[in-house]
């Protein structure tokens, strides 16, 4: 999918996102947080702990691999802004609660990575602070298929920008389901008026 | 596929194709029971024949009774009427046949935009008897046949068949050990598919817009009419859903045409159903458990 779909599309999982961020966030045990405001980067200690959830599903929480590999500069890290690539500067999430005035305003993106059976997957995950109250989270799956993308599915829906055909002889099937097959009636009337506009 | 044989029996039934395997050879008696069973069903919902339940109806005002099997057609459609907003409904009848989608097949369009009736201003359901306040023009398309396939399910069941397939041309049910694997027909091009879903003990329906398709390249209509603009929708080309009955999975097809994204955030809890769909920009777009297999 090309990124301005994904976009797109995005913006469109929005009110899904946020209700599923608590629950994500409780289940993606892994990130590094990238502050997209440069005012915030001394702050990116994570607004983690703020979001431990009770609700994240046991079988849906992903295993947890080396945070190292999770960069919020991956293609499929999703900055908010153009600062989030430049402002680097990354912390281990930390389970301590927070103190209050901790942190300092901002939105703060933080994408984890695991391994699957079906490969390494990503959470993207966008928290909005402000007076160390979380006002918008927001969370995106990157799986790219296989049951990973179910686990992930649990917060949203799955989208692909373009799907793609094979043929049916090459893919085995027992049925195919699309479009009802229509008889009689419906048919030869569509036979009947081609003709009639052939005529 | 079991290695055991199958029996299958291919007929034409209420304007579609069918075809319904089973691992045990069926009597004649047994086929002709089906068949009788198809007929009723047809005789009762068909707006196709004039000797039809709702072709009486479409001739009201008046009280009508229904056959004990409307009762859960009815309640799942008040279901979707409310889950759509309105939007899938029993009352599209009229604008579908407005638009030419008629017992003749006119399949020409009417000038003027169709409007379809508020459900509460025209009919109320009690549990037997339809009471309308004026003609109207029923249309169970979005999940009778759905609920066709699986009352013949059930009569297979009660006839000791406990492994089968009832295709009813976009409405599967399967009963059995095995899993069938379901190719998801490209809604652009039959010749291909764009997904594989497996489907064991569970029911799939499949709709789209492609098919039973008319107009011209002004105005191409299709059978999936939006009541509120009097149009065939554009945004959704087609839907999958698996559920555990044919009549949610069919009924839940048509919806997912028109449902938003909270909506179709309640399908999984409120119905069961897991689903995929492809937009007209060719996205797809499918839910959390889906159990198939998009190609990408």
């Amino acid at each position: 999918m090309t990124g301005i779909q994904q976009k797109s599309q995005r913006r469109q999982r929005r009110l899904f996102a946020a209700i599923a961020g608590w629950a994500l966030l409780g289940a993606a045990s892994t990130g590094i947080v990238a502050c997209t405001n440069a005012a915030a980067q001394e702050a990116t200690s994570s607004a983690h702990s703020a979001a431990t959830s009770n609700s994240a599903p046991s079988s849906t929480a992903p295993t947890s691999t080396s945070s190292s590999s999770a960069s919020a500069s991956t293609s499929s890290a999703a900055p908010t802004s153009s600062e989030a690539a430049a402002s680097s500067s990354t912390a281990e999430p930390t389970n301590t609660a927070a103190a209050a005035g901790t942190y300092a305003d901002g939105t703060y993106t933080a994408t984890g990575s695991y391994s699957s059976p079906g490969g390494t997957e990503t959470i993207s995950i966008s928290l909005t602070l402000s007076d160390d109250v979380i006002t918008a989270a927001t969370a995106e799956g990157e799986a790219t298929g296989g049951p990973s993308s179910q686990y992930q599915g649990e917060f949203e829906e799955n989208f692909a920008a373009l799907i793609v055909g094979k043929d049916i002889d090459d893919v085995s099937l027992d049925k195919v389901a699309g479009s009802s097959l229509t008889s009689g009636g419906f048919n030869a009337a569509v036979e009947t008026i081609k003709s009639d506009a052939l005529a | 596929m079991h290695s055991h044989s199958r029996r299958r029996l291919e007929f034409e039934a209420i304007g579609t194709h069918w075809q319904i395997d089973t691992d045990l050879q069926l009597t004649t008696d047994q086929w002709s029971a089906i068949d009788q069973r198809i007929e009723e069903f047809d005789r009762t919902w068909s707006r196709f024949r004039s000797d039809s339940l709702v072709s009486k109806v479409a001739a009201g005002p008046g009280s009508f009774a229904f056959p004990p099997d409307a009762g859960p057609l009815f309640a799942f459609y008040r279901r979707l009427y409310e889950l759509t907003g309105g939007a899938v409904t029993p009352l599209i009848g009229g604008a579908l046949e407005h638009l030419g989608y008629d017992a003749e097949y006119r399949l020409s369009a009417l000038p003027g935009r169709p409007t379809t009736p508020d459900w509460d201003a025209v009919m109320t359901w009690d549990g037997n008897t339809l009471d309308t306040a004026g003609p109207v023009v029923l249309d169970v398309g979005a999940a009778g046949k759905g609920y066709l396939v699986d009352i013949i399910g059930e009569l297979l069941l009660s006839m000791g068949v406990t492994t089968y397939v009832v295709d009813g041309s976009g409405d599967l049910a399967h009963r059995g050990p095995d899993v069938l694997r379901v190719g998801m027909e490209h809604p652009a091009d039959p010749s291909k598919v764009i997904g594989v879903v497996p489907l064991g003990n569970a029911c799939l329906a499949a709709s789209a817009a492609n098919r039973r398709a008319w107009g011209s390249p002004d105005r191409a209509l299709h059978h999936i009419v939006d009541p509120a603009s009097g149009d065939p929708v554009g945004d959704v080309v087609a839907t999958w859903v698996v559920a555990h009955s044919a009549m949610v999975a069919d009924g839940l097809a048509t919806a997912l045409f028109f449902l938003e994204p909270a909506a179709r955030g309640t399908l999984e809890s409120d119905f069961g159903a897991r689903w995929a769909r492809v937009t007209s920009a060719g996205a797809a777009q499918w839910s959390p458990q889906f159990e198939g297999e998009l190609f990408r």
